[in-house]
């Protein structure tokens, strides 16, 4: 077998795999939503339907990132990065994501550090990788026997190799070790980030793959005493030329 | 009445769950960890334990054999409850080891069955 | 009365009274021992830390009436905590305790420990496929047994060969000459390899697919079930 022929059959067994981890995660909004419809019924109280529309879109949201995640692959060398504002980036998925905060009774925190200009970027393929990263955070973060209100920041900053963008919460169970054993795992093992959250975390290999394509990639990092995913980015020479 | 424990890491779940084992007459604790699982084990006295077997850090079955290795808990009746399906889990040999009395596929498992399987093992418990 | 040491597996736990427990471990040169550890259970003793499951302790024991010795202290030699981060791989952690409590009834070779040591090793690396730790392993315990299959002739005391498909006699323990059975070159090949191979992880470097694998998951267990104690 070629170096090549091993390449693109690890490519096929990756996305085979992540289809099986998102077709596994997926049963969790579809029993959520099942169970409160069914809870509705048993105790005749219909307020708890809105719940339903919540939980479907979570579950509608982690499809669409997947399907686009596909996309962009497929796109390959023809995918069109854009020249991106990162913190326009990072206030949109703040407020997307507060969404989810009055059931999760977080705290979102933006953290824009230093003065930068745009990156290369997909915009809706970051929106969306920044999205999963921060609703599997949240749900690992519900998990906990925590003490006080759990924080999520949102954090990009300069660094040597480009601008850093990541999401950081004060969640046990990440590190970089554990993380590159997961990307073997998913689709297999029933929780490759099992340290992390009781669930396979989808959303993060969703992720990992959508920055991927823009050539990027999620690893572990720390940020004020938090864990977290970030992923660096190319600074665009684009508008400097105008 | 029955006193239950249920081990559910996702809080919504578990309130939904919860809510429809009060309804059916039940008292339920909840535990989203195996930490606070054994704690809750430590301090109270349940009848029945509805266990999944997926939680962050350490896992249903560690708890499920400490459990086992405690007399003293050895009385509490257990529903695994999980989205691990049975078949790759454990064997019929296994979960009579265990002294597991049900296993639950969690996708397939309805309210409904779920309160009527803690009813059935319930009275089966005191007749 | 003198304190003995010993390198130790813990194979099973239970209480006993309001804060002990009574462990059974594993010893490399001393068989396998029953001991009471104090106070473990409700408080946090010195002891806590050295009498977990899935880890190799050094521990400082005396000998008591009855085959009930007293743990007096234990200290944590390695810890393989990444089994737990694993569901299946924690069931079969459990599993392989249990066959090797029930197998080492009575006065165990130090083989055993080691053979359990290697084992925990093994599931403790999650780039060791399972399949293939639960193959190694039920064939390191048959050939332990004595009850190694007979991987060179069928039962007929042919010669093996590359080109036949076979079944397997539980009774006899070797293959059978069948013209659309189960088994064949390649099952037979990685069966001498499971025995031969010190450890699961030198196994796992050989490269096999899930259809010669998964059927000798089974094979082997069977074997097992059916010439030694295992369950």
């Amino acid at each position: 077998m070629t170096a090549q022929t091993y390449h693109n059959q690890q490519i096929e067994d990756d996305k085979a795999r992540l289809f099986i981890a998102l077709a596994e995660q997926m049963k969790t909004p579809l029993i959520k939503a099942s169970r409160t419809a069914e809870l509705a019924r048993m105790m005749q109280d219909n307020t708890r339907l809105n719940e339903i529309e919540y939980i479907a879109d979570m579950g509608l949201d982690l499809i669409d990132s997947y399907i686009l995640s596909l996309k962009l692959q497929a796109a390959g060398d023809d995918i069109q990065l854009q020249s991106v504002s990162l913190s326009a980036i990072l206030n949109e998925v703040a407020h997307s994501l507060q969404k989810l905060q009055s059931a999760n009774s977080f705290d979102i925190e933006l953290h824009i550090v230093g003065k930068y200009g745009p990156i290369m970027a997909h915009p809706a393929g970051l929106h969306a990788a920044l999205m999963n990263i921060g609703t599997v955070l949240m749900a690992a973060n519900a998990e906990r026997e925590i003490t006080k209100r759990p924080v999520l920041k949102l954090a990009a900053r300069k660094t040597p190799r480009g601008i850093a963008a990541g999401i950081f919460s004060s969640i046990d169970g990440l590190d970089a070790a554990t993380f590159a054993k997961s990307r073997k795992l998913y689709g297999t093992a029933a929780q490759p980030l099992s340290q992390l959250t009781s669930e396979n975390g989808t959303g993060i290999f969703i992720a990992d793959s959508l920055l991927q394509t823009m050539s990027s990639s999620l690893r572990v990092s720390h940020y004020k005493k938090l864990s977290g995913l970030a992923a660096t980015f190319m600074p665009s020479q684009q508008l400097t030329l105008v | 009445m029955n006193r239950i424990l249920l081990v559910e890491p996702d809080q919504y779940l578990a309130e939904i769950y919860s809510s429809a084992l009060q309804h059916n007459g039940n008292i339920v604790n909840v535990a989203r960890t195996v930490a606070q699982s054994v704690n809750l084990l430590d301090t109270e006295k349940f009848d029945l334990m509805i266990l999944e077997l997926k939680i962050a850090q350490h896992n249903g079955i560690e708890l499920l054999y400490e459990m086992r290795s405690y007399v003293d808990w050895n009385k509490i009746r257990i529903i695994i409850h999980s989205s691990v399906p049975e078949q790759k889990m454990m064997t019929s040999k296994t979960m009579a080891q265990l002294d597991v009395d049900k296993y639950l596929f969690k996708p397939r498992t309805t309210l409904s069955e779920l309160c009527n399987s803690v009813e059935q093992i319930m009275s089966r418990q005191y007749s | 009365m003198k304190q003995h040491s010993a390198v130790s597996i813990v194979l099973t736990r239970t209480n006993y009274g309001e804060a002990d427990r009574i462990i059974t471990v594993l010893t490399k040169d001393s068989g396998k021992i029953r001991l009471v550890a104090k106070g473990v259970r409700k408080i946090r003793s010195k002891l806590a830390g050295g009498i977990e499951l899935f880890s190799t302790n050094d521990i400082m024991y005396l000998p008591g009436k009855g085959g009930l010795g007293t743990l007096v202290s234990s200290r944590l030699r390695k810890n393989y905590g990444s089994i737990v981060k694993n569901i299946d791989r924690t069931m079969y952690a459990y599993d392989a305790l249990k066959m090797i409590h029930k197998i080492t009834e009575d006065s165990p070779e130090p083989e055993y420990f080691i053979l359990l040591e290697h084992m925990l090793a093994a599931l403790n690396e999650e780039t060791v496929p399972l399949d293939v730790i639960k193959t190694w392993f039920h064939l390191q315990l048959l050939k332990l047994g004595g009850h190694t299959p007979n991987l060179i002739t069928d039962s007929e005391d042919h010669k093996l060969s590359a080109t036949e498909r076979y079944g397997f006699s539980f009774d006899s323990m070797s293959f059978v000459k069948q013209s659309s059975g189960p088994f064949g070159q390649h099952h037979i090949t990685y069966l001498r390899l499971g025995i031969t191979f010190e450890t699961a992880k030198k196994l796992s470097q050989v490269s096999v697919t899930p259809e010669i694998l998964t059927p000798l998951v089974q094979l082997t267990r069977t074997m097992l079930e059916r010439h030694s104690r295992v369950m």
